[in-house]
């Protein structure tokens, strides 16, 4: 018995097992815990233990360990048990990328120095030199904590990291692998290998490398181990991989950094301060340290005990390595197939070995099944472009019959309604007197007084109005001369600084206002605007008044903007206008005598429509609560009715994208497991926040599911064709799910979104720098969503700009983020099989 | 007079829980004055037959049995595996030395020449610094190192193989012990150092009236130098008995034919003369005589039983069955 | 037909100085030597340490680059060509080595080391390699279940047999024994030679035998040739050497070997064993400070070994002095 017990190897065995319960944890991370890494739970009901019963106390986060989070949770209420299981695959992702990439350099390096090269040496011992007189950490440090390496992809930040470290830490192997190269070429054996005819680099590859395995394997895992180690001393530096985001508001002591993926080191991250000033929160740092103590004995105790088995004389292991590679050998193989009749044993075998492990690597990319048409998609961006749909402003003939296009392409792939009708209405007029109804002007001109003379300029020809007062429409029909709407006055300049004029005479004036050129006017008139919509004055914008204590009614806006971009007119509180280059150098200065008459506008006569419509799933016909994934597509856009030369061909391609989605799935021969609906937003193209969208009249209206009927998962399809910008951009949020599953179809959505070659940026809604490319619709329905994404853009100004145009389209893009919608519905098990 | 007896010393190793039987059951004496020879082959327990008189035998090892008798001038007969180590220190270097194979390893590198031979007088005997430093410088001189006073500063870098081994004698006999321990004392030697050295030594165990034990596996040093002489093998005596009879009318196999396979340089044949087989290992001696797997005139009753050392003629002892 | 020539064959050491890397001194191990070996025959190099037969043997199979000289084989010379066409010399141009514990790669099986060199130089085809590893460890006497093992699972002389099957396994002409049995018991030792003997004859193959102890030497060598300080001293048959040494330090060397029989006669030479230092090589006869019977001449002129007898020797008291003025 105790012969059984000295020979085993009790480091081995021991390191052994940790490292496989690590690699559990790498793979299979829902087995252990089935929470999400990144739910954040702000306050909530604990158990804890108090004189040895559970009672449950209220606590706020971070929340102490307690029966639901075994080890407590972070600032932000996220499991630390959680994250730490989800974090060993990014912690060991570093850290074996990391020895691999020292390995790969080192090796070759240290072989042929200790070879005797001795420029190579000479190498080795400066990096060596360099770095002892240097302290690693403090170069890791200054480097990584560079902007660019702290904002990286998780992805990217493993990479640069391990780069980093290898160039930082190769020497020290490589030195050690030299001088123990030197010894064996010491060894009198050398000299009979030299003797038999054989040229260094085969004396390297079959006689030093079996001697150097054993010392270069043990080194590898305590090297593993001291990655790790120094991966925690840099995350205690605030160095950390991953991208970080501000914890979401709320009391929070201090503002900090937090991490956002799961990963060792960042948990780290709030060492010194938890350590001097939060003593009673030691389970913040505590688990983390244990989990790297973990790490590092696992590794060391490992590589200590493969060190012992490779140095038994007797290893069959290297032997049959050895063999292995005779087997084989492709020259070999050849040679038993010219003598077939002898060797057909082992030629059949190999051929089948070889198939197999073919097979195997060109498995995993599996194709497809549904393929996303992108011409189709494409015709019905031509379609929906047309001259015919005017743009298709909500509320408007155009838009009207935009919407009737859609309801007629779902019933052509047979797409059911949902309840009774395709469509849910809403108002396109604010009877409550507010403002920002869409409105059509289709005649206006100035006339600008010169003396005698007055000049004429022309609607959309000379200048654009893209804001009229409301209280001065008049809302009937009649087009007598006196009805059109008219404005006279002169024009004023105001000071730098933006205070207020006074104005001695009565005279209406009018205002000229700059607008910086910041290349998107719509974002300029909406900032900026702040002033302009506002009833009070802004910092922007002065306050005119006259002793008649009138504000202006009429502004003028000087920008160049416009000829480059669609801008549509809104009703408001004042009237605005924009000049083109000859009438704004006419009105230049001040004191120029002016009137402006308008056409009473044309007024949306149709209500807003979001089209609804569903492939009913297996689970349609099932009692109880019925998931759904809703795919939310916007199909309005702005009035090009009145300039032409816009063609609003970005506006169309959510409707297109989501139309051909529909037609994909309806035309699948197994019906989907859950019920997939269709939304076509209208009225989601505007400048201006909420009401007159459809999905907030959608979502505040009585028609949102309760959630407990119908859980859903929402996808937004934005404007995805949107040239300017190469990568697909997809915003995840994650609704009321608590369960890893949204963690998981994050990653598997990456995943997939590799295997199909797309390029893309993941962002998370929490995160510090999330870009605009959120949609509202999103956010509204993400609310009582279990998980919603958003594909696409909805922010950038190519936009109804002259580029806009069907052929200028980055239909690529477009297309991958139809492949992806369609295969993560039909692929993805977290997303098409029902939780329930 | 016998200066040593040496009766049943069983010295065994035990490595990775195996026992190894380095010397097993050996009896042998040495007479005042005499040169005897142990020769044998490696594994035969020559050398640990040596370092269990000196009592150098250490872990793994383990002297488990047997007496060895040392005639010191007070006390008759006094068991030396009785002695504690204190006891065994204060002999050694005295009563008894011991010369090695090597002389670089056994000397220390950093201190110098003279002193390590003046040391050795100076722990057994009260002489002064001056006293112990004359008599160190006499003594290399004794040895053939001309130049004594110069070289006694000079450090064993610094001096050849063959001054080294000088050195080493030097320091063994400077106390004058009556028994001197050589343990392959000439086989790291070129030739022409070699012949020197035994004739510094036979000239010295001559001049000094010394006994002498040399262990050795050359048979051609042991013509040389032996009075007497014992064949070991596999831990073993096979045969005992004095040089010229030994070389005249071997009697055991083995000894038999390790004489026919040398190569002699005052002979020429076409093929030499072999043993076949190989030296079995330690742990896997075969059932009775060790020799039984490469003996030419094996029987069936050697490989049962082993044989006793007998005397099969004055002065002559044989262990084989072919002589009864 | 002459297998092996060497022509002035030179080999000098540099030492450095460990602190500031000069040249501190010369080591001249092999001081110009000449010989050749007719195919099939046996030469041995005998000398004790510092002689430089060791370095000689490891010049010609170029483990060393020689400083000087040419090396021929079968009349072609090896010692100029690039190292990667020597590698393909290596072939016919094999080494037994002396400690036959240290010279086999202690994690390789015996089938691996036997195979590496069939591999290398194409002796035969991969299918047939487990065929040859057998025969080969036939030829040396040890059994084809043997391949497995590891080389510690031997004992030195079965290990030596498996270094005399690797150097066989490349066929090749001229092997070179650099004191292949100095390191086994004397029970192996004969079976070793006896063995050496056999594959000569089967094979005809031609050796250099280098060794310290004259009786092995005797029984060898077809010729003999000693060695002192790099140099040649005595060369010639060995039967007329052995009977009839000329040099000094060859009656010396002779006279030191002990015999295994005690009646024997022996006239020893006494040399005093002050052996110069190989970096102060002396001046004029290299050996006269220890030579019993030098001359004033020795002192000064260096003695040429004469080329054109089957017994040469490089030493004053055979030449009259005028020859040595070239």
């Amino acid at each position: 018995m105790i012969n059984l017990l000295k020979k085993i190897n009790f480091p081995l065995l021991l390191g052994g097992i940790l490292v496989l319960i690590m690699l559990f944890a790498y793979f299979f991370p829902q087995v252990l815990t089935d929470k999400n890494p990144n739910v954040e739970e702000a306050a909530k009901y604990i158990e804890v233990r108090r004189d040895g019963e559970w009672v449950e106390e209220f606590a706020t986060r971070p929340f102490p360990p307690n029966r639901e989070n075994i080890m407590g949770s972070d600032e932000a209420g996220r499991d630390i048990y959680t994250r730490i299981i989800y974090g060993t695959r990014n912690t060991l992702h570093v850290a074996l990328l990391v020895v691999f990439l020292r390995i790969l350099v080192a090796m070759p390096l240290g072989i042929i120095a200790g070879m005797g090269v001795k420029s190579v040496s000479l190498f080795i011992n400066m990096f060596n030199t360099f770095f002892t007189t240097i302290p690693k950490l403090l170069i890791a440090f200054v480097i990584l904590n560079i902007n660019y390496f702290r904002n990286l992809e998780i992805d990217r930040a493993i990479l640069a990291f391990a780069i980093v470290l290898t160039v930082i830490g190769w020497s020290k192997l490589a030195s050690m692998i030299e001088d123990q190269t030197a010894l064996i070429m010491e060894e009198d054996f050398i000299e009979g290998e030299v003797a038999v005819g054989k040229n260094p680099l085969q004396i390297g590859v079959q006689n030093l490398l079996p001697h150097l395995i054993p010392h270069v394997i043990s080194f590898l895992f305590i090297e593993i181990g001291m990655v790790l180690f120094l991966l925690a001393q840099l995350s205690v530096l605030t160095v950390f991989i991953g991208p970080r985001r501000m914890p979401l508001a709320e009391a929070f002591q201090g503002n900090f950094e937090m991490a956002f993926e799961p990963e060792w080191g960042s948990m780290l991250a709030r060492a010194p301060e938890v350590i001097r000033l939060y003593h009673d929160r030691m389970w913040l740092t505590l688990f983390p340290a244990l989990a790297f103590f973990f790490g590092v004995t696992a590794f060391n105790l490992t590589g200590e005990g493969l060190r012992i088995e490779f140095q038994k004389r007797n290893s069959q292991i290297v032997s049959f390595i050895r063999k292995g590679f005779f087997l084989a050998s492709p020259k070999i193989y050849w040679m038993q197939l010219r003598s077939f009749k002898i060797y057909w044993k082992p030629v059949l075998g190999k051929t089948l070995a070889v198939l197999l492990i073919l097979g195997y690597f060109s498995y995993p990319a599996e194709a497809s099944q549904h393929f996303f048409d992108i011409e189709r998609a494409k015709t019905h961006v031509e379609e929906l472009s047309d001259e015919k749909y005017e743009g298709r402003l909500v509320g408007f003939e155009g838009g009207n019959k935009s919407g009737e296009y859609i309801i007629d392409t779902l019933k052509s792939y047979g797409l059911k309604p949902w309840e009774e009708s395709y469509t849910q209405e809403f108002n396109t007029l604010d009877e409550s007197g507010g403002f920002f109804e869409r409105l059509i002007v289709e005649e206006a001109y100035i006339e600008v007084y010169q003396g005698e003379d007055a000049e004429v300029y022309h609607i959309n020809e000379d200048f654009i109005i893209p804001a009229l007062h409301k209280a001065e429409m008049h809302l009937e029909e009649d087009t007598n001369e006196a009805g059109w709407i008219d404005y006279h006055g002169k024009t004023i300049t105001y000071h730098e600084d933006h205070t207020s004029v006074k104005i001695t005479d009565e005279q209406q004036h009018i205002p000229l206002i700059d607008i910086e050129d910041h290349g998107d006017i719509h974002s300029q008139l909406y900032v900026r605007g702040q002033g302009v919509w506002a009833h009070s004055a802004t910092h922007n914008f002065p306050t005119v008044s006259n002793p008649r204590g009138i504000s202006y009614h009429l502004g003028i806006l000087n920008t160049d903007l416009y000829d480059r971009e669609l801008i549509d007119t809104y009703s408001h509180n004042r009237t605005l206008i924009i000049p083109f280059e000859d009438l704004r150098q006419s009105l230049d200065g001040a004191d120029v005598e002016m009137a402006l008459f308008v056409k009473p506008p044309k007024l949306p006569s149709y209500p807003g429509r979001n089209i609804t419509a569903i492939i009913p799933g297996e689970n349609w016909e099932q009692e109880g609560p019925r998931e759904l994934i809703v795919i939310g597509a916007p199909y309005d856009g702005a009035y090009t009715g009145g300039r032409e030369a816009f063609a609003p061909a970005i506006t169309a391609t959510p409707a297109a994208t989501s139309l051909e989605i529909a037609r994909v799935l309806s035309a699948m021969e197994e019906p989907l497991e859950k019920t997939v609906m269709f939304i076509f937003w209208d009225g989601e193209y505007s400048f201006y926040p909420f009401r007159i969208r459809g999905s907030f009249q959608y979502t505040a209206s009585q028609r949102t599911f309760q959630q407990a009927d119908f859980p859903y998962t929402y996808i937004d399809v934005g404007y995805t064709g949107n040239e300017s910008v190469d990568q697909l951009e997809i915003n995840i949020m994650h609704g009321q799910k608590r369960s890893d599953t949204s963690y998981l179809i994050r990653t598997s959505l990456s995943q997939r979104l590799q295997e199909l070659e797309i390029n893309y940026r993941m962002f998370d809604a929490s995160q510090r720098w999330a870009r605009g490319s959120v949609s509202r619709a999103l956010y509204g329905m993400n609310m009582n969503s279990q998980f919603s994404m958003g594909f696409g853009s909805n922010y950038y100004p190519y936009i109804n700009r002259l580029e806009d145009k069907v052929e200028s389209i980055n239909y690529e893009k477009m297309e991958g983020t139809g492949q992806i919608i369609v295969d993560s519905i039909t692929m993805n098990s977290h997303l098409k099989e029902p939780q329930n | 007079m016998k200066l040593l007896q040496v009766k049943n010393l069983k010295t065994y190793f035990y490595i990775d829980k195996e026992e190894v039987p380095a010397v097993d059951g050996v009896d042998f004496d040495i007479n005042q004055g005499e040169v005897l020879a142990l020769i044998g082959e490696s594994g035969s327990g020559k050398s640990v037959t040596s370092m269990s008189i000196m009592g150098l035998i250490d872990e793994p090892g383990k002297i488990i049995s047997g007496e060895i008798l040392f005639n010191r001038q007070d006390i008759f007969e006094d068991d030396l595996l009785q002695k504690s180590d204190k006891q065994m220190r204060f002999l050694r270097g005295k009563e008894i030395s011991m010369i090695y194979q090597d002389p670089l390893s056994s000397l220390h590198p950093m201190i110098k020449v003279g002193e390590q031979v003046a040391e050795a007088l100076m722990i057994h005997e009260n002489t002064t610094k001056a006293e112990a430093k004359g008599k160190a410088i006499e003594m290399m001189k004794r040895v053939g190192i001309s130049d004594g006073e110069k070289r006694y500063d000079e450090f064993p870098g610094q001096f050849s193989g063959g001054m080294r081994q000088r050195i080493m004698i030097a320091m063994a006999i400077i106390c004058n012990p009556r028994l001197l321990i050589a343990d392959e004392p000439t086989t790291a030697l070129d030739v022409t150092i070699q012949a020197e050295i035994l004739d510094l030594l036979r000239r010295l165990q001559s001049e000094n009236r010394m006994s002498m034990m040399l262990i050795t596996h050359d048979l051609g040093v042991v013509a040389e130098m032996a009075d007497r002489v014992c064949v070991m093998y596999c831990g073993k005596i096979m045969e005992e008995t004095t040089n010229q009879r030994l070389f005249k009318n071997p009697k055991n196999p083995y000894t038999k034919g390790l004489m026919k396979c040398i190569p002699r340089i005052d002979d020429k044949l076409e093929y030499l003369d072999t043993i076949e087989g190989y030296v079995p290992h330690p742990t896997d001696f075969p059932k009775g005589c060790r020799f039984s797997t490469r003996c030419p005139e094996v029987m069936a009753h050697c490989k049962e039983e082993l044989p006793e050392l007998r005397e099969v003629e004055p002065g002559h002892k044989v262990r084989c069955w072919l002589y009864g | 037909m002459e297998m092996i020539r060497v022509e002035n064959l030179k080999k000098t050491f540099a030492l450095k100085s460990k602190v500031l890397g000069i040249k501190t001194g010369e080591v001249h191990a092999v001081n110009g030597i000449n010989f050749g070996i007719q195919r099939g025959k046996t030469l041995g190099l005998v000398g004790e340490s510092g002689s430089g037969k060791s370095t000689t043997g490891r010049l010609i199979l170029r483990l060393l680059e020689p400083t000087e000289g040419k090396v021929s084989l079968e009349g072609r010379d090896i010692s100029k060509i690039s190292n990667r066409e020597f590698r393909k010399m290596r072939k016919n141009i094999q080494m037994v080595f002396q400690n036959p514990y240290s010279v086999l790669d202690y994690k390789m099986t015996i089938e691996d080391i036997l195979i590496q060199p069939l591999h290398i130089h194409k002796i035969v085809t991969p299918l047939e390699y487990k065929k040859e590893v057998e025969r080969l460890l036939g030829i040396v006497g040890l059994s084809k279940k043997d391949r497995k093992k590891f080389p510690h699972e031997f004992s030195g002389g079965q290990r030596q047999r498996i270094g005399i099957a690797r150097a066989l396994a490349t066929q090749p002409k001229f092997i070179v024994c650099d004191e292949p049995v100095s390191a086994l018991d004397v029970s192996v030792q004969s079976q070793i030679i006896n063995l050496l003997k056999d594959l000569q004859k089967e094979y005809h193959l031609t050796y250099l035998f280098i060794a310290h102890g004259l009786n092995v030497i005797k029984h060898v060598s077809d010729e003999v040739a000693v060695m002192y300080l790099g140099k040649i001293v005595e060369i010639g048959e060995v039967e007329e050497v052995f009977e009839r040494p000329k040099h000094p330090y060859t009656m010396a060397l002779m006279s030191a070997s002990p015999i295994p029989n005690p009646e024997a006669k022996r006239n020893r030479i006494h040399l005093n064993d002050e052996i110069p230092s190989a970096l102060n090589i002396p001046k004029g006869c290299s050996f006269h400070p220890r030579c019993p019977k030098a001359m004033e001449v020795c002192k000064e002129i260096e003695p040429k070994l004469k080329v054109d007898k089957t017994h040469e020797v490089a030493c004053h008291l055979f030449h009259g002095t005028e020859d040595n003025h070239d």
